[in-house]
């Protein structure tokens, strides 16, 4: 455990060095927040949806865009260039299990480059004036679910990278497979429209898949646009996800790892 | 100009030289744009209009910024990832050879994989334009190619301000995408439908209003004015300070790398 977690403190400081960048990042932030923040407002101002208030809604924006980088399929290139370089040996050298490395790395990459950009938003956005600030949680019980599908689906997102890491050794395309691999993540995972705001079939299609529940079903328990009775259904379907993922993930790594093949010279 | 499409084609050449890794790069880059003109098509199933626009207009104006930026994409890479140019130094090789700065910066790279992205905004527009009631004339069709041209000027004005940019620093350049993914985003929506503020920077510094609103109006039959069919052609003033800055930059350029 303790090499895992001397990973974990290695990757937070790396990512910690980037200062300038950070600034950028929180500029670009409050800009996605805003401008997606005044088109729904547009959209409200003819019909109101019934699955979720505008209110709830521009919280659910906030919240998004706070834990954005955690939850997001931004693949960590590193590992990529590993696969398609061949650098990979290196790796394979460890007395460790690439599996759990890998995990550990994504995991602290996210959290370290995640969370200090969510505290930005997480003072400001709710003094903003009204109609576009965060709201309180919709209440105690709504908030600790929240933080629990919140840390769950950082787990859960961490694992889902891990599979797209391992599927490199299939395709050897980093930039391609990562592509498909984001449209995916981000569109079942209700970056590109908010699930509660799809058509009632497909809404019930992505809370079946592991992407929504990591990426956005954290957001609406907080909103409270969601009952409590399926937020903790959703949380067991969260728990179900992890274990299949890593189960899933470390067979297929010990399988493939028998015979993978090493690029370049 | 020749020296440029002998570059073009030399970099269209390599990347087809890894054929499976190309489908893949096409199908990701297909996937991506289909997967938000679904959404967009969701939100119109759930709410109808925005403002007084409906489905096919909005679509339409989607695959318009879409097709242009991913035109931008492909031919300006180079420009998009000009702070690898800077950080290895090839900037110096750049520098001494006999050809404008900005055409040699530009074809460093060149993205054909954005081929999937360009058929399907075309399939979007044309599927637009059929669902919409447009009384076509000579004059209309000029219009249309004239916003097209408008939409790609200001993602050439947003991308050289942007390598330029790389001059000062090679960090913090996700603040300079606000312009360009967040210019995209942004304009996929008629600007009339934002707060004040919002719509008189979307026209005045980058003006995305004047290919996205004041043509399309006229185009639909929104409005009467002819002239406003001619606004796209103002953003090629969008481009001076944008070259400038990066005159500037290259006078300020200290050589890094080894």
């Amino acid at each position: 455990m303790k090499k895992y977690l001397s990973f974990f403190k290695l990757r937070l400081n790396i990512a910690l060095q980037y200062r300038a960048a950070a600034i950028g990042g929180m500029f670009t932030q409050f800009f996605w927040a805003i401008m997606q923040i005044l088109i729904y407002q547009a959209f409200y101002r003819v019909v109101t949806s019934e699955n979720i208030s505008l209110e709830q809604l521009i919280s659910y924006i906030w919240l998004k865009q706070a834990f954005y980088s955690i939850i997001s399929a931004g693949t960590d290139v590193e590992i990529r260039d590993m696969i398609e370089k061949g650098n990979i040996s290196y790796e394979l050298c460890k007395p460790t299990n690439i599996y759990w490395m890998w995990y550990f790395k994504t995991l602290a990459n996210k959290i370290a480059g995640g969370f200090l950009k969510s505290i930005p938003i997480l003072i400001v956005a709710p003094l903003l004036p009204a109609g576009l600030y965060l709201n309180a949680p919709a209440g105690i019980l709504e908030f600790i679910l929240f933080l629990i599908s919140l840390f769950l689906g950082i787990a859960l997102m961490a694992g889902i990278m891990n599979i797209f890491y391992i599927s490199l050794f299939y395709t050897m395309s980093g930039k391609g497979t990562a592509s498909i691999f984001y449209a995916i993540v981000e569109f079942f995972g209700g970056t590109f429209v908010p699930i509660a705001l799809m058509p009632s079939f497909w809404q019930s299609l992505c809370y079946m898949l592991p992407f929504s529940l990591a990426a956005d079903l954290p957001f609406r328990i907080y909103s409270g646009s969601i009952s409590l009775n399926s937020s903790c259904f959703f949380i067991v379907m969260q728990i179900v996800w992890l274990l299949i993922i890593t189960i899933s993930g470390t067979l297929i790594t010990n399988k493939r790892l028998k015979k993978v093949v090493i690029q370049g010279g | 100009m020749r020296v440029y499409f002998k570059t073009i084609l030399m970099l269209i050449k390599m990347q087809l030289e890894y054929r499976k890794a190309f489908i893949i790069s096409v199908i990701g880059s297909f996937l991506i744009t289909f997967l938000l003109t679904i959404s967009v098509y969701f939100l119109f199933e759930e709410f109808n209009q925005i403002g007084d626009w409906t489905f096919y207009e909005v679509a339409f104006l989607f695959g318009m910024v879409f097709l242009n930026f991913s035109i931008s994409e492909m031919f300006l890479r180079g420009l998009d990832h000009f702070e690898n140019i800077i950080k290895n130094g090839e900037f110096d090789r750049i520098l001494i050879r006999p050809q404008n700065l900005l055409m040699q910066a530009t074809c460093t790279e060149f993205d054909l994989s954005k081929i999937g992205r360009i058929i399907q905004c075309l399939a979007v527009i044309v599927i637009a334009l059929a669902n919409i009631d447009i009384e076509w004339n000579i004059y209309k069709v000029f219009v249309f190619l004239l916003m097209n041209f408008g939409c790609f000027i200001i993602f050439f004005g947003i991308f050289i301000l942007k390598a330029a940019f790389c001059f000062w620093t090679v960090d913090g350049l996700e603040f300079m995408n606000i312009l360009a993914e967040g210019g995209k985003k942004v304009a996929q929506y008629p600007i009339d439908i934002y707060a004040k503020w919002f719509r008189i920077f979307f026209t005045f510094i980058v003006p995305f209003g004047l290919v996205n609103y004041y043509p399309v109006l006229f185009l639909f039959g929104k409005a009467d004015n002819w002239y406003y069919g001619l606004f796209p052609i103002f953003t090629i003033l969008f481009l001076i300070p944008c070259i400038c800055v990066w005159k500037i930059g290259v006078k300020h350029y200290e050589s890094t790398g080894s």
